[in-house]
């Protein structure tokens, strides 16, 4: 009778299973576990297990759950004689008491391959692997709320075999009052804007991007709204949530907002002063291209870089960092592609006191940390979750992790930096050294420098799929204020882009291009995108991450420093250096910068940390040197201008062009002239006229990006 | 996510100054319609009740060694055990690491969990859950815990609610207190090194010069300036930053409490020469001066080698060890004693963690890498019954072996310690609800 239940069950799970020695532990066992939830971190997943039974987190390792199961415990979880009997079954179906209670039930047909796997002797056969998933739909855009959606999955495996695995994956909701979801893969769309849905089965994870609008009317798209296939990839999105691009942003803003963007300074006066006086229009490709051939370009990428690298000194050794800074600004000033500054940053090797990029190898006192920096700063990935278990949502396992360090564990990090290929890594789960591998692939044969495999693996267009991802996301974040993944570095199948096939088109561009800053940063600085407005308009529905409009950026503490010295016409000093954004060591210029929020060598930042100032930070605005010594020097521009006897109303619209690159409305003009004119007392104007510029230094509209 | 400054939460920002400190025991009752009156006066009574006004929370960042510090497994094999040995303390039965003989004096204040678990073995994961509650999701931000209570507790008064000694740069980057909630309630970071000779809390004097009235024209051109934007903008930035730095800055009274020169001599060198002795101390003043939520941050526990030189000795051949843990134990018992001797200690919960443990192995260095699975946390004073462990660990150091405790539920203990009902409704500034603490379960050993 029993075998007959058996037959009947298995067939209902999948027509290509119908007799006992078909079920496969790996690809037909453990996904039951996962569903039923076994394996969760709060149940036996967890790092402790449970009640002394632990299984790896989601199944991400089917041998080490298959020991568990057949050979702990003495064997008491499987009964080969009386399968139905076994604690394996008898637990979670709650025929025996199970501190989880019942989660299977008896009669079920998950329970069923569980006793017909039992039955057939409990064996880890490996007949198939789990190749891929296809799931179905992919995207989802809902037009009223609430809306239903049924997401079907397919696996196919290894073997050819492909089964409608729907009411066996395992699907998690990323925020539950947006979407919820049942465990057959039937959704509920309850909240406006983009959502994502996380499927998973077996040892894969995809993500369903959901949608549904936020405006109430359909926009119509002006002409303007399109430039490029930018556009075309946002304004699709735009028109999915119903939001209305908003319109161009006029010359004096663009100007400001570029010059920013890609020198990391505000325009000169005469060229505001130009636009002010209302001349012919700026041409504004040609000014994009003006900017990019320039070396203020050049010194601020240089530094952007260097900053998104890590640049620190090794101990007190300038000599490396100064040498590692003046090979990434050649880099940067003859356009070399991205691909070939990774490639020299694995590779390098020798003095580290000549220029080249060896430094980087010295900022590590272990392969680990070299490791997990490269997967970080060159692939957007963090690889750190997998130290000591599978990463849980993803695809990196601990093999990965520890034969990427094993990568460069052969490294001699003195001033001269060596492959000696001696060392090891020691896989905490094995015990044994580590092989080295390239994450995702097999192991490096032996007898070659793994660095050199790593390298080519990495810059393979066709092989590594977050390269030039990564890159082109943070170029993206630099110049639109918001990742497209986002945080920037945390590119995961559960972390979905914003805009996944910009993502992707802007990628293949990037590598299209040679990896090129230049071309990628002047594509997307003449999209429309770029060009809107920063006003939001279409009412009070919140858009932060869909740009419908330009988003508002707070100057980092370099730039910020900078725009002050050059308003107040009073250059900074850090141990010779003029600039703050040409500061090679950052601990020399964080006495004055650190409260700006400025990001200090060794830490991880992106442009979105430090959106707002702190109170540190206005105390040190309000009472300290950093603007105060400036505005009232001698031979700043606010002095000079009073020794030359300028009229109150031209020193307020001077300042307010070099500093905001606008000249005052009616309103604010005669608001300001109301407040300082009024004095006849000289020494009272020059004190009210340094509190204006103070003023206008610390406001929102100085210190941000619009 | 990152939180914008919206209608939305300024709407319940608004409800708070009405009677924030007593609005975080109702929780959702706004919900049912009670008008603001009427729950003000009916919790007043809880909240003579609520045993912590103020936190200390030491911020051990990096990742503190458990089996070096509240965890130590003396019986187990020496690259399991380590360099270190284990002393008995005060309380009959619990030893500690041999590098903490102060805190094992004051071990009757103190309680020890040493069955936390966390999943999340990377630096700005587990610091995100350690200091939040909450798991890190790409969906939202969730504020640290000093924010929460800064956002539900915050009085307009002269001194910041939420502050860093000497600063909140953890976890390697990145991590942004305030989460969903409005920037003001990111913490005040002091900066500069409270253990330099002359160390000062900078820029709190007006710049040589500038009288008042210049300070306050300056600031009545500066909302000159800002209101023309914020008129042209949905969400206007709410400057409260700014405005809690000029309450700051003209403040004797406040200033006074930042002022560690006034303390003595003697009372200095109680606490260590190290800077986390002297942020301790600093701490103590603060919350002496009323300042609800104060976190110390210690930075370098991230000991992937060498753990007799960093954790003991403090530089090679050093006589007398000035390595990160006998300087925590300095300045941890002279904290808890001096909280007690001025009768604070009721009133003050003192915390001290890192977002996670060691390998139960040395590896080849000498030293120990990430694990997440087992670590310990100790607390004392807030209400919190000293001289018991939580929990274990197994003989290893590896895994749980009882009472596994998750960073969720210490959030939801530290919130109820501090009067804060964890079911509490806070919005994000697209007006979503959300739980001070979801799923986190508080934990009835120590809240009394």
């Amino acid at each position: 009778m029993r075998s007959i239940c058996f037959l009947f069950y298995t067939c209902l799970l999948g027509a290509s299973i119908c007799t006992a020695d078909d079920i496969d532990f790996d690809t037909d066992v453990v996904p039951v576990l996962s569903k039923a939830g076994c394996n969760a971190a709060s149940c036996h997943g967890s790092s402790a297990g449970q009640a002394d039974f632990r299984l790896s987190l989601f199944g991400g390792d089917p041998g080490f759950d298959y020991r568990s199961i057949v050979n702990e415990l003495e064997g008491r979880r499987v009964n080969y004689v009386m399968p139905e009997r076994s604690l394996f079954l008898t637990k979670p179906t709650g025929q025996v008491d199970h501190g989880g209670g019942e989660l299977i039930d008896s009669d079920s047909a998950a329970a069923e391959v569980i006793a017909q796997w039992i039955a057939a002797g409990a064996q880890r056969k490996r007949l198939r692997h789990l190749d891929r998933l296809i799931v179905t739909p992919t995207a989802f855009a809902a037009t009223s709320l609430p809306a239903e959606l049924q997401i079907e999955v397919t696996a196919v495996f290894s073997d050819g075999l492909r089964r409608d695995v729907t009411k066996t994956a395992v699907y998690v909701s990323q925020d539950d009052s947006a979407i919820t979801i049942d465990e057959a893969g039937a959704a509920i769309v309850k909240l406006a804007g983009q959502h994502a849905v996380t499927v998973r089965f077996g040892d894969q994870v995809t993500s369903i991007l959901v949608t549904s609008p936020i405006g109430s009317v359909i926009p119509t798209l002006p002409k303007s709204a399109r430039v490029s296939w930018i556009d075309d990839e946002i304004n699709a999105k735009l028109l999915s949530l119903r939001l209305a691009p908003g319109e161009q942003c006029g010359d004096p803003e663009f100007v400001r907002r570029v010059s920013l963007d890609l020198a990391g300074r505000l325009p000169s006066l005469a060229l505001m002063e130009r636009l002010a006086s209302g001349s012919a229009p700026i041409n504004r490709p040609e000014l994009i291209d003006d900017l990019l051939s320039s070396d203020e370009l050049t010194d601020y990428w240089t530094h952007r870089l260097a900053t998104q690298l890590r640049l620190q000194k090794p101990g007190t050794d300038s000599l490396a960092a100064n040498a590692f800074y003046g090979w990434l600004h050649e880099q940067v000033a003859d356009d070399v592609g991205w691909n070939s500054i990774a490639d020299s940053l694995v590779l390098s090797q020798g003095d580290s006191h000549q220029p080249g990029a060896a430094t980087v190898h010295r900022y590590f006192a272990t392969a680990r940390e070299e490791a997990e920096y490269m997967s970080e700063v060159l692939m957007g990935v963090r690889l750190r979750c997998a130290n000591c278990h599978n990463h849980p949502l993803d695809r990196w396992t601990q093999d990965d992790y520890h034969g990427l360090a094993a990568v460069f564990v052969g490294l001699d990090r003195g001033q001269v930096v060596r492959f000696t290929g001696r060392g090891e890594i020691t896989h905490p789960r094995t015990g044994e050294p580590a092989v080295a591998k390239i994450p995702g692939q097999p192991s490096i044969p032996t007898d070659v420098d793994p660095r050199k495999t790593f390298a080519d693996w990495l810059i393979s267009p066709g092989n590594n799929p977050y390269f030039a991802k990564a890159m082109a996301g943070r170029i993206w974040e630099a110049l639109m204020g918001r990742g497209l993944v986002s945080p920037v570095d945390d590119i995961r199948a559960t972390n979905p882009p914003s805009h996944p096939e910009l993502l992707d088109r802007l990628s293949h561009y990037f590598s299209e291009n040679d990896y090129k800053l230049r071309p990628l940063i002047r594509l997307i600085c003449t999209s429309a995108a770029y060009n809107r407005a920063s006003r939001a308009i279409g009412g009070d529905k919140v858009d932060d991450r869909f740009y419908s409009h330009a988003l508002t950026k707070q100057l980092s503490a370099e730039v910020l420093a900078d725009a002050i010295s050059d308003v107040t016409g009073v250059a900074d000093e850090y141990d010779g250096v003029r600039r703050a954004i040409n500061v090679v060591d950052r601990t020399v210029s964080a006495a004055k910068l650190e409260f700006l929020g400025q990001c200090l060598p060794g830490e991880q930042c992106s442009d979105a940390k430090g959106i707002d100032r702190g109170i540190a930070s206005h105390l040190q605005l309000m009472n300290g040197g950093l603007i105060n010594d400036k505005i009232r020097d001698s031979n700043g521009r606010l002095q000079s201008l009073i020794d030359q006897e300028v009229s109150t109303d031209e020193i307020i619209n001077t300042f307010y062009l070099v500093a905001l690159g606008r000249s005052p409305t009616k309103n604010e003009l005669a608001g300001w002239l109301d407040r300082i004119g009024s004095t006849a007392d000289e020494q009272e104007r020059t004190a009210r006229l340094e509190d204006f510029l103070w003023a206008l230094l610390n406001c929102h509209e100085f210190s941000t990006n619009n | 996510m990152n939180s914008q400054p919206t209608t939305k939460w300024q709407h319940a920002t608004d409800h708070n100054t009405v009677c924030r400190r007593d609005f975080l025991h109702v929780g959702g009752l706004t919900a049912l319609g009670l008008g603001l009156g009427s729950y003000c006066n009916r919790v007043n009574a809880a909240v003579a009740s609520a045993p912590a006004k103020s936190c200390i929370l030491i911020w051990l960042d990096g990742g503190p060694s458990h089996l070096e510090t509240l965890d130590p497994k003396p019986h187990a094999t020496k690259e399991i055990r380590g360099p270190f040995q284990a002393i008995s303390t005060s309380v009959p039965g619990i030893e500690i690491s041999e590098l903490m003989p102060h805190t094992a004096a004051a071990m009757q204040h103190t309680a020890i969990i040493r069955s936390m678990t966390s999943p999340l073995g990377e630096h700005n994961f587990g610091t995100h859950y350690l200091l939040t509650g909450y798991k890190p999701t790409p969906a939202l931000n969730y504020p640290a815990i000093g924010s929460v209570v800064s956002h539900l507790n915050r009085r307009p008064g002269e001194i910041p609610s939420h502050v860093a000694v000497p600063d909140l740069r953890v976890g390697g980057g990145r991590f942004v207190a305030a989460g969903y909630l409005p920037p003001s309630v990111a913490p005040f970071e002091v900066g500069g090194d409270p253990a330099s000779p002359n160390f000062r809390v900078r820029d709190l004097d007006p710049f040589p010069g500038i009288v008042d009235e210049r300070l306050e024209r300056r600031r009545s051109y500066l909302q000159m300036l800002n209101g023309v934007q914020e008129a042209a903008q949905i969400n206007p930035p709410k400057d409260a930053a700014f405005e809690q730095a000029y309450r700051l800055m003209t403040s004797q009274s406040a200033k006074q409490a930042f002022d560690l020169s006034a303390e003595s001599d003697d009372t200095h060198r109680r606490y260590g020469g190290k800077s986390i002795g002297q942020c301790c101390l600093l701490a103590r003043r603060l919350v002496e001066a009323g300042v609800p939520f104060v976190t110390v941050n210690n930075r370098g526990w991230d000991t992937h080698n060498d753990l007799v030189t960093r954790l003991k000795e403090g530089y090679t051949g050093a006589k007398i060890p000035v390595g990160l843990v006998p300087s925590l134990d300095v300045a941890y018992a002279a904290l808890i004693t001096d909280l007690s001797e001025r009768r604070l200690l009721d009133d003050t919960l003192v915390v001290v963690m890192g977002e996670f443990g060691r390998t139960p192995k040395l590896n080849t260095q000498s030293g120990r890498d990430h694990w997440p699975r087992v670590f310990s946390v100790m607390m004392a004073g807030g209400g919190v019954p000293g001289g018991q462990v939580i929990g274990s660990s197994d003989e290893m150091g590896e895994s749980p072996n009882s009472r596994p405790v998750t960073p969720a539920d210490l959030a939801a203990t530290i919130y109820r310690l501090l009067g804060i009902d964890p079911a509490t409704t806070l919005y994000t500034n697209d007006g979503r609800p959300v739980q001070v603490s979801a799923s986190g379960i508080v934990l009835n050993e120590l809240v009394g």
